[in-house]
């Protein structure tokens, strides 16, 4: 058997032009070639030509190619991201990508939302104070009055963008549970 | 599946809108960092009336935030008009498989 495979190889490899074995050879490539068919090789180019060339180092092993990844590429596979039973017009990962920013973004929005209005306090005490300008007791009620206008803006912006952001996510997956449900397939649960 | 069989005036309404809010949801973004730009500059590198620079520029807590609050807005607004169009697709898309559902079902029956 070995002896039919060599000689099935040489059959082969005989065929091809002496610069594409001389390419093959240089290459060394032992991941697409066979100890065999290099053996064979060196037989046909020692036959063909005065000096067989030197070869290169062997490549056992070809580097992946780093692919261009899109962001939701990291969105583990479930049976809303099942390419095999994938939707058209949108990509699941895609939402769920979406929605785990959208989660983030709620927080950050009241964190910027209350230095924000941290930053404006300063505002707000000199109007209010401008107001009171004939009272004694001006300072306080100033600040009294600037830290409960604060807080009250600042709880209702928060409350405002927080949960409005987070119905946004909730909403996107409540649309593609529908659209999940929809399908003709039946669930892999 | 055969879409484009279910493919309705209706459903490329919202799948236009769809597109536009993808494409909005940049150029939002780019105004917004463009704002953000604008906001910035003046406290990065600070010019008096006679366009000089002065020795020491003073970075206030009032000169940070409002661009913050730009970088948050675009933020926002992509994210919303994003979400905007892949709702759009899904909605077309929900439809689409109740149509092909009801279709193999008269077909059946």
């Amino acid at each position: 058997m070995p002896g039919d495979l060599r000689a099935h190889i040489y059959q082969n490899m005989d065929m091809r032009s002496t610069g594409e074995l001389v390419q093959i050879w240089q290459e060394n490539d032992r991941s697409i070639w066979s100890d065999t068919a290099f053996e064979v090789i060196n037989a046909i180019l020692a036959q063909r030509l005065e000096e067989v060339p030197p070869q290169g180092e062997p490549i056992y092993q070809h580097e992946e190619q780093p692919q261009k990844r899109a962001l939701f590429d990291d969105i583990k596979l479930s049976p809303f991201t099942d390419p095999e039973n994938a939707p058209e017009l949108y990509n699941p990962r895609e939402v769920l990508w979406l929605q785990k920013q959208i989660d983030r973004l709620a927080v950050i929005y009241v964190g910027v939302t209350v230095l924000v209005n941290l930053s404006r306090t300063g505002d707000t005490f000199a109007i209010t104070a401008n107001y009171l300008i004939n009272n004694q007791y001006r300072d306080v009620i100033a600040i009294l009055i600037t830290v409960v206008i604060s807080l009250l803006l600042s709880t209702l912006q928060c409350a405002i963008g927080y949960f409005a952001i987070r119905a946004l996510g909730s909403i996107l997956k409540i649309l593609m549970e529908m659209e999940f449900n929809s399908r003709a397939k039946e669930n892999p649960e | 599946m055969q879409p484009f069989n279910f493919h309705l005036p209706k459903h490329e309404l919202l799948l236009r809108f769809a597109t536009a809010a993808k494409i909005l949801s940049w150029i939002c973004l780019a105004y917004y960092l463009l704002l953000l730009f604008i906001t910035v500059m003046p406290a990065i590198y600070p010019i008096d009336e006679f366009g000089m620079k002065p020795d020491k520029p003073v970075i206030t807590i009032k000169e940070i935030f409002p661009p913050l609050k730009h970088l948050l807005s675009g933020i926002v607004t992509w994210v919303v008009l994003r979400s905007i169009a892949l709702g759009l697709a899904m909605i077309v898309e929900t439809d689409w498989n109740y149509r092909l559902r009801r279709e193999e079902n008269d077909h059946a029956g």
